[in-house]
């Protein structure tokens, strides 16, 4: 029991050390996304460069360099996040510069609804950038921000859309965290309400809600505006203590993958199903077929075994004759000549024999051997000497030979999977096959994320379920588990 | 026994003629249109068909024989490392085989695929090579602790006998049979494995005659000819490769030691 639990246990980081791997393997080989080409693979060591971007544009503007367009542009596009940056240094700037900053901030002013004049003179633009900051500096903190969003998305009224509409880009974080949870039909103004004000500001035009929306829609609106901030989050913010560390690993390409699988059932595959959905919907024809595959080819390794223990020789030449054709047609070509006959239900019927004869041949010759090392056990001629029944004697080898054949179950699962993954292919069944051999020939980041770590639980938790049928069926094992420190 | 040196005898003859069909395909098959064969193959005549089928029993053989020849070489070089080499080595080799349990086959060559400048041949070499790589080496790991506590052993070892000397007269003569062994069956289930991942179009390129590719292409219906080529080489080949590989198993369990006590005391 104790190595059961430490299998458990040690499922979780074996799941996430899979996971890195898989991430890893597949961002290097895959082409590269253009919207996430920036984030660093697995570690940021510099996130949230709001702050940096805000005081180098400022320079560059406030200099008049080659790249102040550029510079004006960044500025604009920052907005109120790098209002806390640019605004409080103005007075250490030249006349000029600080014109120059001013005249880039009139998107952002236009934006923030202020009534700054195109007409103005730079000095009075900037007393006006002055005076501003003078009385709305306070209102440019998180918690401010927090409670003008919230009562924005309770009831919209025209002074509650001022208030996050003057904090521009700064309020970004909370306007996005107030999208998610879209459980009900009132929930859909709420969403289009702020979905508006955030492509407003960033100027993400294709992410609003039309009028008609259903809830569903406003769900899939939110979560795309969720995994907009996973990849932009790092320019708007500026983190500090430990908010910083965990932005280290959160502003990444895996941190992004992490958080869009758990807003989003495991990440959005390329029609737009969530892989989860496809997950279970496949799983639906998968695992039954697997199952039956795996209890057939159990059952049909006892049953053989037993039958060539009562009769050697003439089982041995039968079970001979099997392997080899077995061997004579392999996966591909058995699924190729059954498709010819029957429609899917047949199909099913098919895969599952398949399935059993294939992944039941190597278990028979384990189970063969297992049989003929328990008959000379001395325990096992013991009890025969003792008069104990042909048929008793039968049972205890049948359990001793059982345990051998368990033990490998974990090891043959994945062999298994792939069988299944060909003859559901082979035959167009439905199931989780056919959406992995599409991802592979036309690559699918989240669905082959999603197989991986399902496939990786399922044979995990089949071994760990195999150790402990192991330990009912021959408690030596565990004995022997005990003595080497837990690995059977 | 001589139906057993018959069927033996069938399995030399098979692979013999495969390896000959090999060789013409490497004699023949060098200016052949590979991608248009294959494509068109439900519908060519028997010349094309011939051509295309020496062009993907080379690749085939060609791709079996590597797989074997570099799984054999590093599984033994990786169990003998597993064995001498402390607790690092053999922990390292179990964590391997852990993952290769819980990573199914086609998973690995699709994924190594996406990196693979040559459309897929080095990744399916690369993934079956690795496979059979981790079980050679753990039959060796087993056959080589399984000899080592040995009496004999022991004894040669007690009369000042040098590892090196262990090794070449104890050890590698009882690893040498269950190996070739293991590598004939493994052959035969490369061979099935290639025609499986090709014929979902994961293994070989689709412009590189294999027998899985010509698989896929008659999946749909085709010529006689072209089916009885592709199945009859799939199947006798896996076949010649497990038959020859169980009747050497045979031959291995009669030459025990207990076996051959038996057979001087009468026992059968």
């Amino acid at each position: 029991m104790r190595s059961v639990l430490r299998r458990l246990l040690w499922l979780g980081p074996t799941l996430v050390v899979i996971t890195l791997v898989t991430f890893g393997v597949l961002s290097l080989t895959l082409p590269v996304d253009p919207e996430t080409a920036e984030l660093p693979l697995f570690f940021n060591p510099d996130p949230g460069k709001a702050e940096r971007l805000a005081r180098d544009a400022l320079r560059a503007v406030a200099e008049a360099g080659e790249d102040e367009a550029e510079a004006a542009r960044t500025l604009g596009r920052l907005g109120g996040a790098a209002l806390p940056f640019v605004l409080p240094a103005l007075d250490s700037l030249s006349p000029d510069g600080r014109g120059r900053v001013v005249r880039a901030l009139r998107p952002v002013g236009a934006r923030m609804g202020l009534e700054i004049d195109e007409h103005w003179e730079p000095s009075r633009e900037v007393l006006f950038w002055t005076r501003f900051w003078d009385e709305h500096s306070i209102d440019y903190r998180p918690t401010v921000a927090r409670r003008a969003v919230l009562r924005l998305a309770q009831r919209s009224t025209g002074l509650r859309d001022a208030e996050v509409r003057q904090l521009d880009t700064y309020a970004l974080d909370e306007i996005i965290a107030q999208m998610s949870a879209v459980d009900a039909h009132t929930d859909i103004e709420r969403v289009r309400r702020l979905a508006l004000l955030a492509a407003e500001v960033t100027g993400q035009a294709e992410l609003t809600l039309a009028a008609e929306a259903s809830a569903a829609d406003a769900e899939h609106v939110a979560s795309r505006w969720g995994d907009w901030w996973a990849r932009a989050r790092g320019s708007y913010k500026t983190y500090t203590g430990t908010e910083r560390i965990t932005a280290m690993l959160r502003d990444t390409r895996y941190g992004g993958w992490v958080a869009q699988a758990v807003r989003q059932k495991l990440g959005l595959l390329r029609s737009g199903r969530p892989a989860l959905t496809a997950l279970r919907d496949g799983a639906r024809v998968t695992l039954p077929l697997l199952f039956f595959g795996v209890v057939g080819a159990w059952g049909g390794a006892v049953a053989g075994g037993a039958a060539a223990s009562l009769s050697a020789r003439r089982w041995a030449r039968v079970f001979g004759a099997m392997g080899l054709l077995r061997a004579a047609l392999p996966v591909a070509l058995l699924a190729v000549m059954l498709s010819v006959w029957g429609g899917p239900g047949v199909h099913r019927v098919w895969v599952g024999g398949v399935l059993m004869v294939l992944g039941g041949a190597p278990l028979l010759s384990l189970y063969r051997a297992a049989t003929a090392d328990a008959t000379s056990r001395d325990f096992i001629r013991t009890l025969e000497s003792l008069g104990v029944s042909r048929w008793r004697a039968g049972v205890s080898t049948a359990r001793l030979s059982s345990a051998s054949i368990v033990a490998q179950l974990g090891a043959h699962m994945s062999s298994l999977v792939t069988l299944t993954f060909v003859v559901e292919y082979a035959l167009g069944l439905p199931g989780l096959g056919a959406i992995t051999i599409e991802a592979l020939r036309r690559p699918d980041l989240n669905w082959l994320m999603a197989i991986t770590i399902s496939t990786s639980l399922f044979v995990g938790l089949l071994q760990a379920m195999s150790e402990l049928l192991l330990g009912v069926l021959d408690p030596r094992w565990q004995d022997a588990a005990s003595a080497i420190g837990g690995d059977v | 026994m001589t139906s057993q040196r018959l069927g033996r005898g069938l399995c030399f003859a098979c692979l013999g003629g495969l390896l000959l069909v090999a060789v013409c395909g490497v004699l023949f098959g060098v200016g052949a249109s590979a991608a248009i064969l294959q494509e068109s193959l439900p519908s060519s005549g028997l010349r094309a068909v011939s051509v295309w089928w020496m062009v993907a029993t080379r690749n085939v053989v060609g791709l079996v024989s590597a797989t074997t020849l570099v799984a054999t070489a590093l599984g033994v070089t990786f169990g003998a490392v597993s064995v001498y080499g402390g607790a690092g080595a053999a922990g390292l080799l179990s964590r391997l085989v852990e993952f290769s349990g819980a990573v199914p086959g086609l998973l690995l060559v699709g994924v190594l695929r996406f990196g693979d400048p040559s459309g897929g041949t080095l990744a399916l070499f690369g993934t079956l090579a690795l496979l059979r790589t981790l079980e050679v080496a753990q039959l060796v790991r087993a056959q080589v602790l399984t000899t080592l506590p040995n009496d004999f052993v022991e004894a040669s070892r007690a009369l000042g006998a040098s590892r090196r000397w262990q090794l070449r007269v104890h050890v590698l003569p009882r690893v040498a049979r269950p190996l070739v062994v293991n590598l004939l069956v493994g052959a035969a289930s490369v061979v099935g494995l290639e025609a499986a991942l090709s014929f979902v179009g994961l293994g070989l390129p689709a412009a590189t005659p294999s027998w899985g590719g010509g698989l896929a292409s008659l999946a749909h219906g085709g010529s006689a000819v072209a089916w009885a080529f592709t199945a009859s080489s799939i199947g006798l080949t896996s076949a010649a490769l497990y038959g020859l590989g169980v009747s050497l198993a045979r031959g291995v369990q009669s030459r025990t030691p207990r076996a051959l006590a038996g057979e001087r005391a009468g026992v059968k």
